[in-house]
């Protein structure tokens, strides 16, 4: 292997060009060594603290035996493993019948609908909690709805949670369900196949491996997810809580550590799934494939309509009750319109300064992780040999994947926690917390960019070098400019991610840089519950603002750059 | 560089170049020289290690053994920005976002002297017939004029050397004869060595001054296109190359096979096989207008005739041979008799001069 690095290391005598391929290197291993830094030893530091005692002793498996016998994290766990199952049941054929509603109808404003199906992605997890409060806490506006039932507890947190996942299920589906072949339905019809049999028979089969995946998804997310338990919860406790209370609450980082690695087992399970069913897939949708087009039909439209009103508008109430009640005065008794709740002068948990941290780590996120994620991309994909590296790197890319946030925060505090680390100062940093949400985010800004660099053609590289032209050039000149509308999701995609994100960095935040997600949980356990939705308001604003921003910025240097998209 | 200066004369020499990819191996032992302004066409199946020959050429891939010299500098292990040649591909590898005229300056430099390249370009333009198109996006071009551009910008640093990695194969087949023709009055004009790499024997044979066949990683015979076709060397050249009958004979003395219950008479050598197929291009078998007791004449009955433009395509089934068929080719007008009615009796002569013998007993 290393003999394939070494043939592409010029020899001696040869100038000048000679140094590209000494910077393609370069640039390869210093990639590496990023991610090995944000990701790689953070995630051994866990391995090693579970078989540690409290004092950095060895002690094999002790720590797991204690957790298996402690009954309040037994109890725990199988909540978390019900709470995953219930979820998962419930979200997916409601993201399904919505993905079917938006795509295999002709109902007008589909466009909005998906937008209103995704518009969960912009806000902190803790949002729906919160709505949830308003809506059937103790002084909630549906409260009588319960009949005397609470929602704090296990439905709660289900409701919460199908908010929460609902976009990622969504998102999932309707990519299997666009690939779709006409051709098969009109073989069905031609067979005399009706609605119900070639629903049965073609639909359903095409997007079975979409809803395993996304099923996989949404049980990882939900067992990991640590904002919806903290706020509605109750006393019904769940992992992800409890792995944050041994390590932040009581400094018990061994026990930490063995709840991090359980809870890394759902995720590391679906990646070995996922891996197994894209070997499979490969063959779904051939090149000769017709795109579907649904026919017109006056009653599926209905149907659909129905079915998109009804799921959007609980996704939306979800959404809005939390931003209306931050702009009233005291819910539900005093509904008139106030900003006093944006004062955040009263409340702890940082106020407009941890606003200000956020949007400026979600920028520095967005902008450095962008051009990471695309130069690690690019040497991924485009250049040659280095073929050792270039699978580590890639490794290293799709790793994030199985690590849930709350790990990935864990390893943080361990590793550069870590008193001889001398990294260690760094600890608390802003720049840390960068770091820590590139890594957290990696795999999919990596997947979304190295999909629209293989559309490029093979050649390119090829051509330059054959003219003398330096990779360098190319990437700026060609791959850069082509990728422009992947590059704008992928910052969009950190910068929000960034934004609403609240499972690794509450490990690894100080007070004095407090984030706008984070403080959020903090006023809503000091009882500051109109703050708290005040600041997730904040964030939602945020996030849908630079969404927005970044489509115009995209149509923009659309008209004036990429008229070589249009043919003829 | 003029030969004459040091006496050599082969501008492009690669000496035991192996390539194996895991067990499996593309490239065994290639020897092969191209010689200053030579246009030399690499034939053969896919998979016979023609693209990875050329890919070793460009430096786009290293071998396992052997060495690569251009201009007597070894290139072996430089990397394809120190080699000095231009290069198209089968997909041209246009850069779509960039104008045509940006395309073909992308190597030129120094890169801000605008107003020279651009008068390269348009004498660029102007020699691959597309005047006028600076202006346009790769999207905008019909196939044959991207490619055009790409053999443009292969061409606008001047490169000593031309490689060609199936450069037609995406084109219509009227769009693929002009372009042809074009590319190879192109080279000669310009006198740049050029290897191109194909698997359509039809267009390596009309476009090349020398033709490489390769299978299975190994070189089966170099020579011009004439000698390829008449005088193939070994069995897998003369079945790749062209039609032709298999007749399964026997040794029955020197230069004579025994086919059926005929005796036949060769020109060439035999191979020192027991059992041999006889080799015969359809055009090269004569029906002759009447019967004369000569050697190498057999009697054969008409069993099909097909019409194909310039030349009739004749099925025959020659007596004595059971099970045997063969076809010929003839120009209707020089067919020195009637017109030809299937189930006829004709006597057809199988030429002694062109008749080839190679060993085996299937046709492979």
């Amino acid at each position: 292997m290393l003999s394939a690095v070494l043939r592409w290391l010029p020899r001696g005598g040869q100038t000048g060009i000679a140094g590209e391929a000494r910077i393609a290197i370069l640039l390869l291993w210093a990639l590496v060594a990023v991610l090995l830094l944000g990701l790689g030893l953070p995630l051994l530091f866990i391995f090693a603290k579970a078989v540690q005692d409290g004092d950095g002793g060895f002690v094999g498996l002790v720590n797991f035996a204690q957790v298996l016998q402690s009954p309040g994290l037994l109890r725990a766990s199988s909540n978390s493993l019900q709470l995953g199952l219930t979820v998962t049941a419930l979200v997916l054929p409601l993201a399904f019948a919505f993905a079917w509603a938006l795509l295999r109808s002709r109902l007008w404003g589909r466009g909005l609908w998906r937008q209103i199906g995704l518009s969960p992605l912009l806000a902190p997890s803790l949002m729906p909690a919160i709505s949830l409060v308003y809506l059937f806490g103790n002084q909630g506006l549906l409260k009588d709805w319960l009949h005397g039932g609470n929602i704090y507890g296990f439905w709660g947190v289900v409701l919460g949670e199908l908010f929460y996942t609902f976009p990622h299920a969504l998102l999932i589906i309707m990519t299997a369900l666009s690939a779709a072949d006409a051709r098969l339905y009109e073989a069905g019809r031609v067979l005399g196949a009706g609605p119900l049999r070639q629903f049965l028979t073609i639909t359903l089969p095409g997007v079975r491996y979409g809803l395993v995946s996304a099923g996989l998804v949404v049980f990882t997310l939900v067992l990991t997810d640590f904002g919806v338990p903290k706020v509605v919860g109750g006393d019904f406790n769940v992992l992800a809580v409890e792995a944050f209370k041994q390590v932040i609450g009581q400094q018990n980082f061994p026990r930490g550590a063995v709840v991090g690695l359980l809870l890394l087992l759902p995720a590391i399970l679906s990646c070995l799934v996922e891996r197994r069913m894209a070997r499979r897939q490969q063959a779904a949708l051939t090149a000769r494939a017709q795109p579907f087009a649904p026919a017109p039909s006056w009653l599926r439209d209905a149907g659909a309509l129905l079915l998109l009103l009804a799921i959007g508008l609980l996704l939306l109430a979800l959404l809005g009750v939390g931003v209306a009640a931050s702009f009233i005065k005291y819910w539900p008794y005093n509904l008139d319109f106030t900003l006093a709740h944006y004062q955040f002068d009263t409340v702890d948990g940082g106020g407009w300064s941890a606003y200000g941290n956020s949007l400026q780590l979600a920028t520095a996120t967005a902008l450095l992780g962008s051009l990471l994620v695309f130069v690690g991309a690019y040497v991924c994909e485009k250049l040659p040999g280095m073929a050792l590296g270039r699978s580590l790197l890639r490794f290293l890319a799709m790793l994030p994947m199985a690590v849930p946030g709350l790990v990935l925060g864990l390893g943080y505090v361990f590793f550069f926690n870590h008193p001889a680390n001398p990294l260690h100062g760094w600890y608390g940093s802003l720049d840390l917390m960068v770091l820590c949400c590139i890594a957290h985010f990696y795999t999919t800004a990596h997947l979304t960019a190295a999909t629209a660099l293989k559309q490029l053609d093979g050649e390119f590289e090829a051509v330059a070098a054959s003219l003398k032209v330096p990779f360098w050039v190319t990437w700026w000149r060609v791959s850069l400019p082509v990728c422009l509308p992947a590059l704008v999701d992928v910052a969009r995609f950190l910068f929000v991610s960034a934004m609403t994100t609240l499972s690794a960095l509450i490990f690894i935040m100080t007070p004095e840089h407090s984030l706008a997600a984070v403080s959020i949980i903090t006023m809503d356990d000091a009882g500051d519950t109109a703050a708290a939705a005040a600041m997730a308001t904040l964030v939602v604003l945020s996030s849908a603002g630079l969404s927005l921003l970044l489509s115009l910025l995209e149509r923009l240097l659309g008209r004036r750059n990429q008229r070589w998209r249009k043919p003829g | 560089m003029k030969p004459a200066e040091n006496g050599l004369s082969d501008h492009l020499t690669m000496r035991g170049l192996s390539r194996r990819f895991g067990s499996f191996t593309a490239l065994d032992a290639v020897s092969l020289s191209i010689r200053k302004g030579e246009f030399v066409c690499l034939l053969g199946p896919s998979g016979c290690g023609k693209t990875t020959l050329l890919r070793l050429i460009a430096g786009l891939d290293l071998p396992d053994a052997g060495s690569i010299a251009l201009q007597a500098r070894d290139i072996t292990r430089a990397a394809p920005a120190q080699r000095d040649y231009g290069i198209v591909f089968q997909s041209y590898a246009l850069f779509p976002n960039l104008s045509v005229a940006d395309n073909i300056a992308y190597g030129l430099k120094p890169r801000h002297e605008r107003q020279r390249h651009r008068l390269r370009v348009r004498e660029l333009l102007d020699m691959v017939g597309l005047p006028g198109a600076e202006d346009k996006y790769p999207a905008q071009l019909s196939g044959g004029q991207q490619q055009r551009v790409a053999l443009a910008r292969a061409l606008a640093t001047s490169p000593g050397l031309l490689l060609l990695d199936e450069p037609l194969s995406a084109l219509d087949a009227r769009v693929r004869d002009r372009l042809r023709e074009e590319l190879k009055g192109l080279q000669q004009r310009l006198g740049v060595t050029t290897l191109m790499v194909t698997h359509d024997q039809e267009e390596a044979l009309a476009i090349a001054d020398r033709v490489v066949v390769m299978n299975a990683g190994r070189i089966e015979q170099i020579g011009t296109p004439a000698e390829i076709y008449r005088q193939p060397c070994s069995r897998f050249v003369a079945e790749f190359v062209g039609e032709a009958n298999w007749l399964p004979a026997t040794t029955s003395g020197v230069q004579e096979v025994r086919v059926g219950n005929h005796q036949l008479r060769l020109d060439a050598a035999l191979p020192p096989a027991p059992a041999l197929q006889l080799f015969l291009r359809p055009e090269d078998v004569i029906i002759k207008p009447r019967w004369e007791n000569a050697p190498n004449t057999v009697l054969a009955r008409v069993d099909n005739i097909s019409f194909g433009g310039a030349l009739t395509r004749i099925r025959l089934l020659p007596e004595g041979m059971p099970g045997q068929v063969l076809y010929a080719e003839v120009c209707p007008g020089m067919l020195d008799r009637q017109p030809l009615v299937p189930g006829e009796i004709v006597p057809v002569e199988l030429p002694a001069a062109r008749l080839l013998a190679f060993a085996g007993d299937l046709p492979c």
